[in-house]
């Protein structure tokens, strides 16, 4: 892993906007930043990435069996008691899983170190399967990079096959998120796109215009049936909200599965911890108030949910380092060792590996001067030398 | 996907999608087929006008709607438990039934019934009409309202569908809404502007 300042396209910024990647800046500051790029060795995104990580999928799924057993799992997960069954059926009933992210500490030294696993809601799926798939055609294709350039980036034709294995042709599913969030709206349609090739329908609404039908089915801003819902929504918080208690009558299949709320949540960590001690992608991890002198001085301290860094606080000396955003502060915590993300230059990276059923098929790396990544940090290409 | 000898790591395909355009394009504008519908308050009226060189539709084409009406009215007609309440929600006569316990429930009297001539050759549909407390006609459920008994109008094709009460609906078809907004409230994360959840 090297980064390499390879300087920027001289016409990316048109080409952003040429496709409609209108979010390139994110209220000023670049978030698109191309100016440089990472370079990673063939054997080193199999064994240290992409072989990890599908094993660390698989691992979940072992920590999901137990959880749908046990209420004080399910308990310490803060999944709410009157759901416990839709999530627990969910599984017993093997709804299938359509993608992840898992967000590693990786720096080409050591394993790969898992932080956290969003498996239920992950962005940042335009800019990684398509903008910059783009960027690298386009360094071939100008001689700036050698022909025999690779990207670990297969995730577009995975997600294409991905629905084709889970549905029936022609299936209609609705993909609901809220309108006003370019970048969630920006992922939908990337999956959206994915599902249409596979020959799927694929129709728009927004959340929060959802309504329940006399039968106690969902329907769309437009009075219809919705048969099969992607949602870019938090089962935490969909489990939370007044149509909750209609999903499980409700006849309607939803992307994630209702078990991705046990994965998607900081809780897997210190249960994956108590399942695989010693494990060499993971880090020591405990809920909060339980015995943790294994965890050492250098920790880190995160809500059970939350995303985009929020809420998170590193506690290691010099180091330490605590979220300005507290919306999460409510939630249960967990402790976690601290792995300091790597430092290339004057930036942290983070590499996520996406992961399309239970295979790692692509990554995306984000990079921010701060310890913490967060919404603001900027995204960075990567390629695999020839 | 972990291969000892991978031919390649990314997509041979991904193009550059274009946002904010297409994906949706089936959810934003397709317009709905119409059915054209013919209204009658009898058979016999229906008859009348079927002999006028102008109109579509046969006397057969009277008679079998109006069977197919009184059929389902027979199986999902509105059905009350109190007479008044009948005839408060119809705006007039109700006639009893007797259950098989010997209780009596009320049904509304059929004011009328319409026929459309389904696209793409699916033949012929009708649906009973009833008074409603508004003055108007309605289909069994309520879905579907047309103003008077006589003439001819444009309607969905889900004008003609089964009353909403017996199965769960096909996905797409159209349905009552009861309520709506109950999902997005408990949004922790995100919120307005360019950035969402995931990260």
């Amino acid at each position: 892993m090297r980064r390499d300042e390879l300087g920027a396209r001289p016409d990316w910024q048109e080409k952003a906007e040429a496709a409609g990647f209108t979010f390139h800046h994110l209220g000023g500051p670049l978030y698109w930043d191309e100016g440089a790029a990472y370079a990673f060795t063939l054997s080193e995104i199999e064994e240290r990435l992409e072989r990890p990580a599908e094993e660390l999928h698989a691992m979940c799924r072992e920590a999901v069996a137990r959880i749908v057993t046990s209420e004080e799992l399910m308990e310490k997960l803060s999944i709410p008691e009157a759901h416990r069954d839709l999530v627990a059926q969910s599984w017993r009933d093997g709804a299938p899983e359509l993608y992840g992210r898992m967000d590693f500490s990786y720096g080409g030294e050591g394993p790969a170190k898992l932080l956290e696993y969003n498996a239920d809601t992950p962005t940042t799926l335009y800019e990684t399967s398509g903008f910059q798939w783009d960027w690298l055609e386009d360094m071939i294709a100008t001689g700036r990079l050698s022909e025999g350039s690779d990207q670990f980036n297969g995730i577009h034709e995975a997600i294409v096959e991905r629905f084709r294995a889970m549905f029936e042709p022609d299936t209609d599913i609705h993909f609901a998120a809220f309108e006003d969030s370019v970048e969630d709206y920006a992922t939908v349609e990337t999956i959206a796109w994915a599902a249409r090739e596979a020959g799927m329908g694929a129709h728009f609404t927004d959340l929060r215009k959802i309504g329940v039908t006399e039968d106690g089915q969902f329907a769309d801003g437009e009075d219809r049936v919705i048969g099969t819902l992607f949602k870019l929504y938090p089962w935490e918080d969909m489990l939370r909200d007044d149509f909750a208690d209609a999903i499980a009558g409700s006849s309607c299949r939803i992307l994630e599965p209702p078990w991705k709320a046990l994965v998607s949540n900081k809780g897997i960590l210190p249960i994956l911890w108590q399942m695989f001690e010693g494990h060499p992608n993971l880090l020591p991890a405990f809920f909060a108030g339980e015995e943790t002198d294994a965890l050492g001085p250098s920790h880190v301290e995160k809500p059970i949910f939350s995303r985009e860094g929020a809420g998170i606080r590193i506690h290691a000396g010099d180091e330490s380092e605590v979220s300005s955003d507290t919306a999460y502060d409510s939630h249960p915590r967990i402790l976690q060792a601290y792995a300091p993300l790597p430092k290339f230059g004057d930036e942290h990276v983070m590499c996520g590996i996406w992961l399309v059923g239970t295979e790692a098929h692509g990554m995306g790396l984000r990079v921010d001067h701060s310890r913490i990544t967060q919404d603001t940090s900027r995204f960075r290409p990567h390629y695999i030398e020839a | 996907m972990t291969q000892s000898h991978p031919i390649r790591k990314r997509a041979r395909h991904a193009r550059v999608l274009l946002l904010g355009t297409a994906a949706f394009s089936l959810a934003a504008c397709q317009p709905e087929e119409q059915v054209d519908t013919n209204v009658f308050p009898s058979l016999e009226e229906c008859r009348a006008l079927a002999d006028l060189p102008e109109n579509d539709f046969t006397p057969e084409d009277c008679a079998a709607g109006f069977e197919e009406a009184q059929a389902i009215h027979a199986e999902s007609a509105p059905r009350y438990d109190d007479q008044a309440l009948c005839e408060e929600e119809h705006g007039g006569e109700c006639v009893v039934e007797t259950r098989s316990d010997g209780t009596s429930i009320f049904l509304p009297l059929l004011a009328g019934y319409m026929i459309g001539n389904m696209i793409g050759g699916r033949g012929m549909a009708a649906q009973p009409l009833y008074r409603t407390q508004g003055g108007r006609f309605a289909t069994p459920g309520g879905g579907t309202t047309v103003s008077g008994l006589r003439g001819n109008t444009q309607l969905r094709p889900n004008s003609f569908a089964a009353a909403p009460n017996t199965r769960a609906a096909a996905p797409l078809s159209r349905a009552a809404v009861q309520s709506r907004g109950g999902f997005g409230a408990s949004r922790t994360g995100g919120g307005v502007g360019a950035r969402g959840f995931g990260g």
